[in-house]
């Protein structure tokens, strides 16, 4: 399914306005007393919100206690209204989004405790705010599946298997990701700010944020408490990449690894005690009651919608009882459409505007007959204007139509409003110029997800290309390096060969053999340097799978020790691989090496698995072993060339690094899931092309 | 090796007239056969290195049954090592050059059996030299033998096209190493 044209546009239609009460409390500032009054009052009446609000503040007369009332409502009405959400994707786990989420929050607010008691002198981060940002930084996500459902379980389902970034997959499988949802969201619900930016820029690497934000503090602390809360695999979020490290953001918000580690150990109580808040267990039975049934949502007074709609009144005052105004953003072929029909509540409408009209000619006025150019506007809207003719005003700037009033009218009309001409020049000039200002404001907000966006992709490009440049520089290193060292080398092996040959006494025979024996393994190191960082060139050519795994298996028989390790082989329906068989065969040998080495002779087990993704048109190679699995702390460096968590000597540590690049070259991706005494897990994707 | 020489290479050997070589074949001094059914003279290897002893002419052309191996590294003492191991054996008499005009110079006058090159000389890389040796027909029976520490298969491809007979990785191991000298001039 292509993504759509404009899929922001259709959130604005699709999804449920905000309850009164969190619309009250957002709009009501903290000093104005009046307004704190009857927000305390709208809380009142509702009896269940208050109990819940106040689980979650605890002294609501304390200074600080409307900031963390009105945080504590929005968390807690929007949260339901999330919750009300269709989910018909069966593929998201609610609840353990909402761990996630709940996570986040305790563990942004505990940060920023940990951040006001250090006193760091830094900007200080108010708790309850980082509570409610935490909450709601993915709920772009919800929005997602709520949408798209079927393409999101797509999206979940290929960053389950891939583990990549589940925004970039997102945005090419649905054509938005959670991040920018997130931000219409928050615009459409008329969020505070922090929020808003929290769920734009978690995640991106602080000095990525653009310099408008304004919570940059707060951002870094949301994505520090991401990352915290993932580390601690409480819940499941859907995402596998983090580019940026914990110990980079800690620094950035200002804590030291004390309190940072404060704040985790903390965790799980203060998840405890808010979980009653939000009644994890029995959202659906708390609908929020008290909604505005308005078919138009509380708007944005910068959209050209609202301006439209100020609009509205005048025009069907001016010319019919029933009018439609269009407006037409100039990147897109898009038109938003809003239909006022006497004083019934208006109606929006998107259609797709295959022609911009023609600018106006002549000087017959600026009302015109409504030509074929309109065909796509009048095919949806004739039915609702009244008389027999259609009319219309054309907003145009700089050359270009940006808009137009649209009603019906009988024959005479062109004439009857030729007397009013010079007001209805002023009048549209004016219209014009107010929707043009909202239309340059709505390019300007689009601009800035796209810059976001891009700014988020450059990040991924230059950590690539940084690590690129990184192993060409090693190549050439390496390979100047080893051919400086051999001959060196070739000395003493020369010398103590023909030492060895000379020397009577044994025991000094031997000492020479040993000098030769060392200067062969220099030799075999080097060689493994020289491989590594400038490897063969794969020759990739289709081949079957089984014909791989065969191979590789005859090859780690002969590496590892050839005891009967039972080896379960369960081989599914593939296709053949576009690979280079020996190097990708050697680099399934290596894995498969590995696997034996790990479990224990008599009672270990190593499986080996393959399957075909038609998803992702990919064939998936798994080889899991039972043995003792690999510690938190050496499963990061297993594919770093020479680290080896065994005793020096034994194994030179080249293995996983030179199967990645084996199966790299060959245009696949390899990666290892392990957990202590829970055994191995490698998954290995090959592709078809 | 050459077991049978005729009266001009035995004459070029020794560096006298041909002549000379045909009054001592004919006066018994030099030992040799006729070709059954001519009149043609054939002077055996043995034959020759006997009078070439008795005579006192230096056996540098023909010596012994000596292979010649001529070491081209720019490495002092790598081409010591060469040199010590091949003389340690015995049957080599070795001759060195350390750059590849030096090589060529070399190869004109000592006309080896084997040569040994190193494939990064200062002057110019293995395979130019290799290649320059076989565009001279007269060097076509000569053995080259590329030693060196780079190992890349594409590399080593260009090498056994440029003209070389084998590779050798740096380091090497010494038997094999005769071992491979052996049995590329074994076919003879």
């Amino acid at each position: 399914m292509a993504p759509p044209r404009c899929p922001l546009s259709i959130i604005h239609y699709s999804l449920p306005p905000l309850a009164t009460v969190a619309v009250k409390v957002l709009a009501a500032s903290g000093e104005d007393e009046t307004a704190i009054d009857e927000v305390v009052q709208a809380i009142s009446g509702e009896p269940e919100l208050m109990a819940r609000v106040l689980q979650l503040v605890e002294n609501p007369a304390a200074d600080t206690g409307f900031a963390a009332v009105r945080s504590a409502v929005v968390a807690i009405s929007i949260f339901q209204l999330l919750g009300a959400m269709p989910d018909k994707s069966g593929c998201f786990s609610r609840e353990e989004f909402w761990k996630h989420s709940l996570a986040v929050g305790c563990c942004g607010e505990l940060l920023a405790e940990q951040l006001s008691r250090l006193d760091a002198g830094g900007a200080a981060v108010a708790a309850a705010d980082a509570f409610v940002c935490g909450l709601l930084h993915d709920m772009g996500k919800i929005a997602l599946v709520a949408l798209w459902p079927k393409s999101y379980a797509r999206v979940v389902e290929t960053t389950d298997l891939l583990r990549g970034d589940i925004a970039d997959l997102e945005r090419s499988i649905i054509g938005v990701d959670h991040l920018v949802l997130g931000k219409r969201l928050a615009e459409q619900w008329n969020l505070p700010p922090a929020i808003r930016e929290c769920a734009w820029l978690h995640g991106l690497f602080p000095g990525a944020l653009p310099a408008m934000a304004q919570n940059k503090a707060l951002v870094n602390l949301i994505s520090l408490a991401d990352v915290l809360v993932r580390r601690q695999q409480v819940g499941y979020s859907g995402n596998y990449l983090f580019p940026v490290s914990r110990e980079e953001l800690a620094a950035v918000v200002g804590l030291n690894e004390e309190a940072v580690d404060a704040a985790v150990a903390g965790l799980a109580e203060r998840i405890e005690k808010r979980r009653a808040a939000f009644a994890l267990d029995d959202t659906k039975a708390n609908a929020p009651r008290g909604q505005t049934q308005s078919g138009v949502n509380a708007l944005d007074a910068n959209t050209p919608l609202a301006v439209m709609q100020a609009m509205a009144p005048t025009a069907q005052e001016m010319f019919a009882g029933c009018v439609a105004i269009f407006s037409l953003l100039p990147a897109q072929s898009l038109a938003e459409v809003l239909l006022a029909c006497g004083s019934d509540a208006p109606q929006t409408l998107l259609l797709a505007c295959s022609q911009r009209p023609a600018l106006a000619s002549g000087g017959n006025g600026p009302v015109r007959a409504v030509g074929d150019d309109l065909d796509w506007l009048m095919s949806a809207i004739r039915p609702r204007l009244d008389g027999e003719f259609n009319y219309w005003l054309a907003l145009e700037t700089a050359g270009q139509c940006i808009g137009g009033i649209v009603w019906g009218g009988g024959a005479g009309e062109t004439a009857r409003l030729a007397k009013q001409v010079p007001d209805l020049a002023e009048v549209s000039r004016w219209w014009t110029l107010a929707l043009q200002t909202s239309q340059v404001r709505q390019e300007a907000k689009i601009l800035a997800e796209q810059l976001a966006q891009a700014n988020r992709q450059l990040q991924t490009a230059q950590t690539q290309a940084m690590q690129g440049q990184m192993f060409n520089a090693l190549g050439e290193f390496a390979a100047g390096a080893a051919h400086e060292m051999n001959n060196p080398l070739a000395v003493i092996s020369g010398r103590s060969q023909l030492l060895a040959g000379q020397l009577a006494d044994p025991r000094q025979r031997t000492m020479a053999q040993q000098i030769f024996e060392q200067s062969q393994r220099l030799s075999d190191i080097i060689s493994d340097l020289m491989d590594y960082a400038k490897p063969q060139p794969a020759q990739r050519r289709l081949c079957p799978v089984g014909e791989i795994i065969a191979e590789a298996r005859r090859l780690a028989k002969s590496k590892a020790d050839p005891a009967d390790r039972n080896i379960v082989l369960e081989l599914g329906q593939a296709p053949d691989v576009m690979v280079d068989p020996a190097q990708v065969s050697a680099a399934v040998a290596e894995v498969l090496a590995n696997a034996c080495q790990a479990t224990d002779p008599a009672g270990g087990q190593v499986k080996i698995q393959s399957a075909f993704d038609p998803q992702a048109r990919c064939v998936v190679l798994t080889i899991t072993d039972n043995g003792g699995g690999m510690d938190p702390h050496v499963l990061p460096h297993a594919f770093d060339p020479f680290f080896s968590s065994r005793p020096a000597g034994r194994r030179r540590g080249m293995g996983l690094p030179k199967a990645q690049r084996w199966i790299e070259a060959s245009g696949g991706s390899i990666r290892l899931e392990s957990r202590p005494s829970q055994g191995t897990r490698c998954v290995i994707i090959l592709n078809r092309n | 090796m050459k077991t049978i020489f005729t009266t001009g290479e035995a004459a070029a050997i020794c560096k006298v007239s041909q002549q000379t070589i045909i009054r001592c074949f004919d006066s018994g001094r030099l030992g040799g056969f006729r070709v059954p059914g001519s009149k043609f003279r054939r002077v055996t290897r043995d034959g020759l290195l006997a009078f070439m002893r008795e005579n006192g002419i230096p056996t540098d052309g023909l010596d012994g049954g000596k292979l010649k191996i001529l070491v081209v590294d720019d490495d002092p003492d790598i081409v010591e090592l060469f040199t010590d191991v091949l003389q340690r054996y015995g049957r080599f008499q070795v001759r060195t050059a350390r750059t590849g005009y030096e090589a060529g110079m070399v190869t004109q006058e000592f006309m080896p059996d084997v040569i040994l090159l190193d494939y990064l000389l200062p002057d110019v890389n293995g395979n130019v030299v290799c290649q320059t040796i076989r565009k001279n027909p007269a060097f076509a029976h000569i053995k080259i033998i590329i030693v060196s520490g780079v190992v890349k298969q594409d590399e080593i491809n260009r090498l056994l096209k440029a003209g070389a007979n084998e590779f050798v990785k740096k380091p090497f191991n010494i038997d094999k190493l005769v071992a491979l000298i052996d049995k590329l001039t074994a076919v003879e």
